[in-house]
């Protein structure tokens, strides 16, 4: 059942603040404030940026009313106390009334709303939750109520990689933002909410021309082809990837595992092929993807392999609390790295399934 | 001003009047139905919340929904049935009140066993316990998961029995089998009495291997297809094949010793050391 939101249990933070001045004043002139997740994925190059560029996201087809909702609707499902205050607080600013944000939490009286828009919310929480994750039955309800195959695909990423940012949250435990929930909830919101509400909404930029994308999983993005997610799934990727803070056998196992616990045949093939140019042997990636467990592994990558199995359905207490003892035993950047590639390949799988 | 004129502003006024009176006798009207409506919406999140204690969380959404109803699913699961070892000479025995908390204490005890592992205590059935695997999301672990857990119950009755026996109370042995297949889950039952269950021949062919614990007086075996879907890494014993009541033929079953050493270091941080062992 998703929860609302005074029901979530959520953990004192499990990854500190890093001081980075650079990075701040980085992310202070692209945003124009500091969020405190930014601080605390600081030390990690390509999951910084990839928060950056996740805090503005550029979209083509999906409008910032319906991207708001997307956004509070997915962080309900993945049950994070941060990201659903914060969704739901920029819901209060963009002048959207309690009752209402009160009907599209509960899922009910949703009659006011369009088809599209009551298409997209279903949509929206079924990839979100991902139990099982939606199908091509699914993809091709959002195309007859008249969404667009490229629109449907950037929905795909928003909820995708909003599970990604949910999941880095939840993970760390970062403090709810409760200043700014009480700001919009108050009557300074209401007062100046107006003009904020321009500034938080996501505006529509158009198509973009990319460059042909080759690489890791590079079909998901080549399916994004003309969005602006395209290249931010790449560069994700390659990032994630490229990164030499764990190997690159238990990250291609991490997204193995993730692709194994959600079904997808697509990710799990491209798994195979990765594993085939590390020189790991068809066997060796089945049985360790059959055990979680990995010989040529050393034990704090094993540690890893282990909890990322428990990353795909959760409860957020639960996670939080073998996120911490996780940290405990493979040190702060590596447990940041593993958060990040963790999500990452949350966020990909489910992405996977424009590939349907 | 003339009596006519007099006569038709007083009748606009008291139109006016009463056209105020009945808009707002309809806003309050609305104001109360806007309140029932929102206790309502409340009412019916606390009932999905408590629900979902019974259920799966989708099949509480079917039910809650338009239709009322939900369909029933088949589902690879892997079931384990666990049960107390001469139960019912021991009430016999027990004063009624102590042989609740008795109880209350070991269900608590095997229960978080169970969950730690990813399970679901689907039944308590007497002193009986019915976990599933793989019933509310694909498990593709899920025979590991069981095997787990059951090794963590016996870990944690050992544990219980230390606080049994420190109160001079009754220590507790148990039986635990371990089966998997497919099974129909849904919610069964009548307008008296429904609830979310699962029914197959699975079912009956764990609870079955579990009574086989007590022939070959081990507290722990598995089945073939368990056998086959477990990662190495656990010491297992072959028993002789052995009927079961149902089957025309009979069973190869598996004593299940323990983790071995590489595998118990492997898994060491999600859970707490196993030492083999007969309860």
């Amino acid at each position: 059942m998703t929860p609302a939101l005074s029901e979530i249990q959520w953990e004192d933070p499990i990854v500190p603040i890093y001081v980075d001045k650079h990075w701040e004043q980085e992310v202070k002139q692209k945003t124009g404030s500091v969020m405190d997740v930014m601080r605390r994925v600081s030390p990690s190059p390509w999951l910084r940026q990839l928060c950056l560029e996740g805090s503005a996201p550029r979209m083509v087809h999906i409008t910032g009313q319906l991207a708001a909702m997307m956004g509070m609707v997915t962080a309900q499902e993945n049950a994070c106390r941060y990201c659903y205050g914060a969704t739901r607080a920029t819901m209060r600013i963009l002048g959207y009334s309690e009752k209402r944000i009160g009907a599209i939490e509960r899922d009910v009286q949703l009659a006011d709303f369009n088809e599209r828009e009551r298409a997209m919310l279903h949509f929206t929480r079924n990839l979100a939750r991902s139990n099982p994750r939606p199908d091509r039955q699914g993809l091709e309800q959002l195309l007859s109520v008249g969404y667009s195959q490229q629109a449907v695909a950037e929905a795909a990423y928003f909820v995708a990689f909003n599970c990604l940012f949910n999941r880095v949250s939840t993970f760390m435990a970062v403090p709810p933002a409760y200043g700014y929930e009480r700001f919009a909830n108050g009557i300074l919101g209401r007062l100046f909410g107006s003009l904020l509400a321009r500034k938080l909404l996501i505006k529509p930029v158009s198509a973009v021309d990319e460059k042909p994308i080759f690489g890791r999983f590079s079909t998901i993005a080549r399916g994004l082809a003309g969005l602006p997610a395209a290249s931010v799934v790449h560069r994700a990727l390659e990032g994630a990837f490229a990164s030499s803070v764990l190997s690159m056998r238990l990250k291609v196992l991490m997204f193995g595992v993730v692709a194994r616990s959600l079904q997808c045949a697509y990710c799990e093939s491209e798994c195979r092929d990765l594993v085939r140019r590390l020189d790991i042997s068809p066997q060796e990636f089945d049985l360790a993807l059959g055990s979680l467990r990995d010989a040529q592994l050393e034990p704090h990558e094993q540690e890893i392999l282990s909890w990322t199995r428990n990353t795909v359905h959760y409860q957020t207490q639960q996670i939080q609390v073998s996120t911490r003892a996780l940290g405990a035993i493979i040190g702060g950047e590596r447990l940041i790295e593993a958060i990040g590639v963790a999500s990452l390949a949350n966020a990909v799988v489910r992405l996977a399934v424009i590939m349907e | 001003m003339t009596s006519a004129s007099v006569v038709l502003a007083t009748l606009a006024v008291l139109a006016i009047a009463g056209l105020g009176m009945i808009v707002l006798s309809m806003k309050r009207r609305q104001r109360l139905l806007e309140r029932l409506l929102d206790r309502t919406n409340e009412k019916l999140e606390q009932l999905q919340t408590r629900f979902s204690w019974f259920a799966p969380a989708d099949i509480v959404e079917h039910l809650t929904g338009p239709t009322g109803s939900s369909r029933p699913y088949r589902r690879q699961v892997t079931i384990l049935f666990a049960d107390i070892r001469g139960f019912t000479s021991l009430c016999d025995r027990m004063h009624p009140e102590a042989i609740v908390p008795l109880l209350n204490g070991y269900f608590e005890h095997m229960s978080s066993a169970i969950t730690t592992n990813h399970g679901r205590v689907t039944e308590l059935v007497g002193d009986g316990i019915l976990a599933l695997y793989g019933a509310l999301e694909t498990n593709p672990w899920q025979a590991q998961d069981a095997v787990l857990s059951a090794l963590d119950m016996r870990e944690s009755l050992r544990q219980y029995n230390a606080q049994l026996r420190a109160r001079g109370g009754t220590e507790l042995r148990i039986g635990i089998g371990i089966h998997c297949g497919e099974v129909v889950a849904g919610v069964m039952g009548n307008r008296e009495l429904s609830k979310f269950s699962v029914v197959g021949d699975a079912i009956n062919v764990a609870s079955r291997v579990e009574g086989l614990t007590r022939v070959f007086e081990v507290d722990l075996l598995i089945t073939d297809p368990v056998r086959a879907a477990l990662a190495d890494g656990f010491t297992l014993h072959p028993m002789a094949p052995a009927p079961i009541k149902g089957k025309q033929d009979s069973i190869q079953t598996y004593a299940v010793e323990g983790l071995i050493q590489e595998a118990k270091a492997d898994v060491g941080m999600r859970r707490p050391s196993h030492r083999p062992g007969n309860l």
